[in-house]
Parts: structure tokens; C-alpha cells; sequence
């Protein structure tokens, strides 16, 4: 295999050819395969809404640099909700791509029949012209003019989650566009089944020469190895699932309609100690919960924009996902900059850091 | 600092508004660290070379997943590099 990982990203050469200033590299959980933001062996981001919860994973630190200011887009990656599960927990706006829109040579794989590199911002407008730069052969689509609500996994979040979806689906049928509503989870389900098998099967894989490595976790160790029971023929039966599966969303749950909403989690952001595999607090079905709700879409190939909502009863951001067809990613963009025009749940200030920025710095209305 | 106030969107500010955004994005970035530690690297942007391009001036991070010249990820990159 090669995944180009000895020069410069292909991501990295378009933004910084386009202008764009890098202030630095951020941090990640371990392997990009941790989906609460937690790292068991290096430091980990803090969320600036909060600093005692999660920030959510893997893409942790370019979450926190865009809702911070320290930076205005972040490049980030989702195998499984890399992006859209730290766009949640600290209401930035995060952009996963149709699989294959956006070049992953140079970028450390973990499952590449799932990865994608993408994009966090604080709002869709600053997000647009990077998606633009770094997606240039995707054609433009047109314009979302009808969603369907995944009204089963709607219900099945927790209440200070549920409400603030709604008032995002409210905003988006504000905007004009028509909103309906299907029973979506058992078609998600089904192909979450296939997802936890090709994530699995090929980050073992990939990552199989570091399982005696004493730099990683006993718990990631424990995962990479529950990955290598898989068998080649299952996890190729799994890869060769994908247009069935595609199909069978299309006519189960997207209908004719442009684009499916649900939320990004089921659940509200967990404190830190939830994921913190030491503390008496721990729970492994809550990391699992995290990415209930987003791994699907990376096994269709779908795109999706996930935008903030709105605040649980705690404090914390929430966030929507709006989930498109193969290639519609400039429509679901353009769809969450109207909406983002008509709301002010995108650009606030978070609460443990406003302390430290400066208004003199031009970055503040 | 008000409960009302927020981030501006980048594409609604003027061109000198960007360019002190820009030229102060690394003084946040360390002060903001200390609390946060989102970043692994936080580098020197050269502001006064951004040419005028799509992205002219933007401030962005990038997660530790990705090479460029004078950079690998912090991870055990020898032994990644052998297994692809």
C-alpha cells in the first residue's frame, strides 16, 4: 500500500496554495480511533465550553481551534464520525465528504474504505470556499429543497438533545425546504452491522505491526486485536455490501427526498471521566453510543454537514447531521449556510475561554 | 466580554480586519493553549506571503494525520512507515 506518506498531504499543498495560513497541527486521539477525544498516552484537547467534558474524537483538536478562534478551519478526518462527533460536542460545523471527493494521499489511514478527510468550521460560510478548494472536481448539485426527518432516531435521543434537532429542523423548514418524516434505524442498523466489521477488520489490519508496541493503550490494543478475528472474505463481503446498501437507504429512508437529517449522538456530551478508561466512571457502551448514530453514513459514502443546534440541559453544544447523496456536498453546505443565516446557535463564544480572547484582535462582532 | 458577543464569519470581514486575524492567529493560539491544548505543533504563519488566492490570509489547523515538508505526525511514524 501507498499512501503517499512521504511528502506533503495533497490537503495541505491545495489550502496553502490557495492562501490559507497554517497556525499549527492539532491533536487527535490514538490512531484516529478513539471517538471521545480522550488519549490514553499524549495530552487531549479540552472542550472551551466546558473543560470537564469530552471534547469528542478523533478530531478533537481541530474542533477546539475553530470554536476557540485560534484558528477559522481545521482539517479533520472521518472514519466513523471523526468530524461530525467534535463538531457536537463543541458547536463547530463540520463537513464529511463523499467518500473519494477529497484526496487522503498523505494522511495516516486507519480504515480506508471509510476515510475521509474533511473540514470543521464556526460557521458553513468559512467552510464553503475551502470545501470548494480541496473538492474541486465534485460538480455542483442543485439546491436541497426537501429532507426527511430519521424520526426514530429523533426519538431515540435523549430529551436536552431532541429538542434542540428540533429546532434545527424547524430552522431548515424555515428556510423553504420540505421536510417529511420516515422510521430510518432499522435500515441504519443494518448498515452499521457492516460498517463495525470493515472499520474493524481494516484498521486491524492497517495498524496490526503496532499491537506490540508499548506506545499504545492496552485498550486500543485490545480493539486493533478483536479486528484481526475478522475474516478476509467477511470483511470483503462487507466492502462489496456498499451499492446494496446504498440502494436499500435510498428507497427505505431517503425516498425522494434530497437529503436525511437525525442527530449527530443520541446522547448528551459525557464528562471526561466517562472516557477515561481508568476512572470508576468508565463506560465503554457510552463510547459506543458516541458513534451510534454516524458511522453509517461513512459506509454508504455519503456526505454529510453537521450543524450546532443549540445547547443541553448542561450547557454543551448540539448538532444535527444532514445526510446527502453521493456528490451533493456543495448542496449540503449551501443548505447550512441558509440556515446559519437565519440562526445565531453557529459563532458564540464559549464559556471557559472567553476570558482569554480579545476583542481588539478583529475576530469578535 | 458580554453574553452576546460572538466570532465574526471570516467572509464577512474586510480585508485589514482578515490581515490582523491572521497576523494575531498564533498569539491566541498560545495563549489559548495552556487551557485547551488542542494543538501538538503550532507554527510560524507567514502572513506577509499569503497571495491572493481563494483562501488569501485564512487561519487554519490541521490535524496531526497529515505529512508536510518539515513535519510527520506525532505518531510512531517509523514503524508506520515500514508496515505500509
Amino acid at each position: 500500500m501507498d499512501f503517499g506518506l512521504n511528502g506533503y498531504a495533497d490537503v495541505l499543498r491545495r489550502l496553502d496554495d490557495a492562501g490559507a495560513c497554517r497556525v499549527g497541527f492539532t491533536a487527535m486521539t490514538e490512531l484516529a480511533y478513539e471517538p471521545s477525544g480522550y488519549n490514553a498516552v499524549s495530552t487531549y484537547p479540552r472542550n472551551p465550553w466546558n473543560l470537564d467534558f469530552i471534547t469528542g474524537g478523533s478530531s478533537s483538536g481541530s474542533a477546539v481551534a475553530v470554536t476557540s478562534g485560534a484558528a477559522v478551519i481545521a482539517l479533520g478526518s472521518d472514519t466513523g464520525g471523526s468530524i461530525r462527533i467534535p463538531s457536537h460536542c463543541t458547536g463547530a460545523t463540520g463537513w464529511k465528504p463523499s467518500w473519494g471527493a477529497v484526496s487522503v494521499t498523505g494522511a495516516l489511514p486507519l480504515a480506508p474504505f471509510l476515510d475521509c478527510v474533511g473540514l470543521l468550521a464556526r460557521c458553513a460560510a468559512d467552510l464553503a470556499p475551502a470545501a470548494a478548494v480541496l473538492a474541486a472536481d465534485v460538480a455542483p448539485r442543485r439546491a436541497i429543497e426537501s429532507v426527511v426527518v430519521m424520526a426514530d432516531a429523533l426519538r431515540g435521543a435523549e430529551p436536552s438533545v431532541r429538542n434542540p434537532c428540533q429546532h434545527g429542523i424547524d430552522a431548515i423548514q424555515a428556510c423553504g425546504v420540505a421536510v417529511s418524516h420516515v422510521e430510518g434505524l432499522p435500515a441504519m442498523e443494518a448498515i452499521d452491522a457492516h460498517a463495525m466489521i470493515v472499520m474493524q477488520g481494516e484498521a486491524a489490519r492497517v495498524h496490526a505491526g503496532r499491537l506490540d508496541r508499548a506506545a499504545i493503550s492496552p485498550v486500543l490494543r485490545k480493539r486493533i486485536a478483536k479486528g484481526l478475528t475478522i475474516d478476509d472474505a467477511t470483511l470483503a463481503a462487507s466492502r462489496a455490501s456498499r451499492p446494496q446498501l446504498v440502494n436499500d437507504f435510498e428507497e427505505q429512508v431517503l425516498g425522494n427526498a434530497d437529503a436525511a437529517i437525525l442527530p449527530v449522538m443520541a446522547i448528551r456530551t459525557p464528562p471526561l471521566a466517562e472516557a477515561d478508561p481508568a476512572s470508576p466512571t468508565f463506560s465503554a457502551r457510552q463510547l459506543y453510543e458516541l458513534s451510534s448514530y454516524t458511522r453509517f453514513v461513512n459506509m454508504l459514502g455519503f456526505p454529510a454537514v453537521s450543524i450546532p443546534v443549540g445547547f443541553d440541559d448542561r450547557g454543551l453544544p448540539v448538532a444535527l447531521q444532514m445526510v446527502g447523496r453521493t456528490g451533493s456536498d456543495f448542496a449540503l453546505i449551501a443548505l447550512a449556510v441558509r440556515v446559519q443565516e437565519k440562526t445565531e446557535w453557529h459563532g458564540r463564544i464559549p464559556t471557559a475561554i472567553s476570558d482569554l480572547l480579545d476583542s481588539s484582535e478583529g475576530l469578535l462582532a | 466580554m458580554t453574553d452576546s458577543a460572538r466570532f465574526s464569519n471570516w467572509a464577512a470581514l474586510d480585508k485589514p480586519t482578515q490581515t490582523m486575524v491572521a497576523a494575531t492567529a498564533i498569539d491566541r493560539a498560545h495563549r489559548l493553549e495552556p487551557r485547551l491544548r488542542a494543538f501538538v505543533k503550532i507554527e510560524r504563519t507567514d502572513v506577509e506571503s499569503s497571495t491572493k488566492n481563494a483562501l488569501t490570509l485564512i487561519p487554519y489547523a490541521a490535524k496531526d494525520l497529515f505529512v508536510a515538508p518539515k513535519h510527520r505526525p506525532k505518531v510512531d511514524w517509523r514503524t508506520f512507515w515500514i508496515l505500509v
